[in-house]
């Protein structure tokens, strides 16, 4: 069972544990269960188990007030994975009519300490549901520039956290920001020219824009769906084909060897609606970079004769320069 | 199977091969690569020269080197730090009093599932106590939902869900699940709106959480309290411009949530959904010169990688598209030499998730002293052999699928024929 001593610090003026403070007198603390085989361990916490046996407690009894807020707030402070806590919370945020821009700050500055945990970006998503859902647009403007500021503070930190780009897609399909997206992964990928993730946040974009740009406010919904538009016409195709091929060519003529171009390329050459006629400029991007390696031979041009022989091509399609 | 071309169903071509009518954009697009019209039939393109012999001998180098790759002979047992990694699971199971201990109940059970298989595959699951634990993991039972959570006083969960029954299965105490309790929770996780698969009430869905649904129910027999056929077309909408899959449309290529994709499509014998040529590649791009497999491209090596791509691979049938001998290196370079234990990296602190998945990956690849472990389930495959569920080798073939389990829906009445 757990140990009962005292605050191991000299100091007065450090915190009083939950099992001291006169105003949770009132609650029963519910200690960590024996259990067999637990997992890893390290050092033993006082003030951890403190608090998080009088949140048990609270839990339990089902117990809704700022106090148990603040609470919550402790137990996160010292374990952000605790996920159970993260509901609760959200649970009071709701029941005390917390204040959702608020809450969703917070959050932001959780994911910076927390920024590989999974429960502060869902809650990021459920305060910033609700702030839409309100109904009032400037809330839901607030709620977007919030996720965008939280999000790229821990892009800044690790450019690749996965969670980080997982909310602003999130974000960016409820909140309708696809050209601004466009931007941002522009810039990250000028940071750094192998961050996959810019890549396929890029193309996430795109897929939106050719599914049919959206040039309005209005989202893909509350993200519950993830439903992509619908598919868009053909003038756009052209324009974001071109245009996004120009863009991976340029940045692999400053660094080939980069495997999130390469498949980029060959992600937009793979959409449905762009067609054969667009293989020709892949290839030829492809071609610059490997190099002549078919040699003279193969290329030598034929003087023209074009006949109409219906022979048919042989070819049964597989390519001949697979590396 | 023959690699597709980027397959998405676009520019279909007529494989017909008395004749080809091509689309005149491709044919533009040859004849200007070829650099003569594509009805020459005389032009070097179509009559290459033969091989020279240095060219015929690098070809033969070049295959016996791949062939080289495969498989870890040579590797002796004595190389694998086997009981100091048993007691170093152990170790991390008994010392109650410590903050990871009291700080990491949110995932009690999946790190149970981890160490406890590890100790499986290494033979030694007689070192610990499996009365206390099943005792542990009942109390983890939410009746109200139906569904395991992490530990006592926490909220049901599918991935502790799936972590109980596997713990259940490895002890063979699987008659201790309300069956039909967990089915229900799992009907009650499937969106409506898409037939994605959510984690809790609380509704955030991801692959992982797919996955873990379709092994749950498979395992406990109830496949069809699901719709599998939703949920694959949900995991295919899941499928990158790369091949891979990540954790919601959309969401950036991962290896972890590629392995959820795959052994989701798997379990619901729908591998046909992958991108085989694609995914295959971009798996094997996850191998680093140092032998170990990263995540996603330009990211370092982590030993949990090896089994995520590895068991993605073997489903696939393309553990070959790997080079063994350099993972395994890569793999016992991680082991901690004083405490046991394997790390994510050589030099780096080890722990028990990293100590199962380096242990799985090596079973995947047949070190000897390992019991070998299924992909799809990672489980020891005796286990699934007990049970009763499909088996996948290391070279992708399947034993004992059963139709129930099948995306195709009308397995009932048996009526409507739904024959993969």
């Amino acid at each position: 069972a757990m140990s009962s001593s005292s605050s191991e610090d000299a100091d007065a003026d450090e915190r009083v544990p939950y099992s001291r403070r006169p105003e949770w007198a009132d609650v029963e603390p519910i200690p960590q269960p024996e259990s067999a085989n637990p997992v890893v361990l390290i050092d033993y916490a006082d003030e951890y188990v403190d608090a998080v046996d009088v949140w048990r407690a609270v839990y339990r009894s089902r117990e809704r007030s700022l106090r148990v807020l603040d609470l919550t707030r402790d137990v996160i402070g010292m374990n952000g994975g605790a996920y159970t806590v993260w509901h609760h919370r959200w649970e009071l945020v709701l029941a005390l009519g917390v204040d959702l821009a608020e809450e969703l700050r917070y959050a932001g500055a959780m994911a910076r300490a927390n920024p590989k945990n999974y429960q502060v970006w869902n809650h990021m998503r459920l305060c910033s549901q609700a702030m839409k859902a309100s109904g009032d647009d400037a809330r839901a403007t607030l709620a977007w520039e919030l996720n965008e500021t939280h999000t790229r503070i821990a892009l800044m930190m690790d450019a690749k956290n996965i969670h980080a780009w997982t909310q602003r897609a999130w974000a960016v399909r409820t909140f309708g920001r696809w050209t601004d997206e466009m931007d941002f992964t522009e810039r990250m990928i000028d940071d750094d020219v192998r961050n996959n993730s810019a890549w396929n946040q890029r193309f996430f974009c795109v897929v939106g824009g050719l599914g049919g740009f959206v040039t309005s406010t209005d989202g893909n919904g509350s993200g519950d769906g993830n439903a992509k538009s619908a598919p868009g016409d053909g003038g756009d195709v052209v324009v974001l084909a071109s245009a996004e091929l120009a863009f991976a060519k340029s940045q692999l003529d400053k660094s080939p060897h980069n495997e999130s171009a390469w498949n980029y390329v060959r992600g937009i050459l793979k959409r449905p609606n762009v067609g054969w006629g667009w293989r020709g400029e892949g290839e030829a991007i492809a071609r610059k970079h490997l190099g002549d390696i078919f040699g003279d031979a193969s290329r030598r041009r034929v003087g023209g004769t074009s006949s109409d022989d219906e022979r048919g091509g042989e070819s049964d399609g597989e390519s001949r320069g697979e590396a | 199977p023959r690699p597709t071309m980027g397959g998405d169903g676009d520019g279909e071509r007529q494989d017909d091969e008395r004749k080809v009518e091509l689309d005149p954009d491709l044919k533009k697009m040859l004849e200007d690569f070829i650099g003569a019209p594509i009805d020459d039939k005389t032009h070097p393109f179509w009559n290459p020269p033969p091989l020279t012999e240095e060219q015929e001998a690098m070809f033969e180098d070049v295959k016996r080197r791949a062939k080289e790759c495969v498989g870890l002979d040579g590797f002796t047992e004595d190389l694998l730090l086997k009981d100091m990694h048993v007691q170093y699971v152990k170790r991390s199971s008994e010392d109650k009093d410590a903050i990871e201990y009291v700080l990491t109940d949110h995932l009690r059970l999946s790190g149970m599932y981890w160490g406890l298989t590890a100790l499986d595959l290494l033979g030694r699951l007689d070192v610990v106590d499996a009365d206390e634990i099943v005792d542990f993991v009942q109390r983890c039972w939410v009746p109200d939902v139906g569904g395991y959570a992490p530990c006592v006083y926490h909220d049901a969960h599918v991935l502790y869900t799936l972590s109980a029954v596997q713990i259940l299965a490895l002890f063979d105490r699987m008659e201790l699940i309300d069956r039909d309790a967990v089915a229900s929770f799992l009907t009650s996780l499937q969106r409506e709106s898409d037939g994605a698969i959510m984690g809790d009430e609380w509704g955030e869905v991801d692959t992982r959480f797919a996955y873990c649904a379709l092994s749950i129910s498979t395992l406990i027999d109830r496949p069809r309290c699901i719709d599998r056929g939703r949920v694959v077309e949900w995991i295919d909408k899941c499928k990158n411009f790369d091949g891979g899959y990540g954790s919601d449309p959309g969401g950036e290529s991962h290896a972890g949530q590629v392995f959820t994709c795959v052994g989701g499509l798997a379990l619901c014998d729908a591998v046909d959904r992958i991108d085989h040529f694609f995914l295959g590649w971009w798996l094997a791009e996850r191998q680093v010169k140092a032998g170990g497999l990263n995540g996603r491209p330009e990211k370092l090596p982590d030993v949990c990688y090896s089994w995520w791509v590895l068991s993605s691979l073997a489903i696939m049938g393309k553990m070959h598209w790997i080079d063994h001998k350099a993972l395994a290196r890569f793999i016992l370079g991680c082991q901690d030499e004083k405490k046991g234990g394997i790390a994510d990296r050589p030099d780096d602190e080890p722990d028990v998730y990293h100590t199962f998945f380096g242990l799985a990956a090596l079973s995947l690849m047949g070190f000897p002293g390992i019991k070998p472990i299924d992909p799809v389930f990672a489980l020891p495959t005796h286990v699934c052999e007990r049970i009763g569920v499909m088996r996948t080798a290391a070279d992708g073939t399947v034993i004992g699928r059963k139709e129930e389990n099948s995306a195709n829906t009308g397995g009932e009445s048996g009526g409507e024929s739904a024959r993969p």
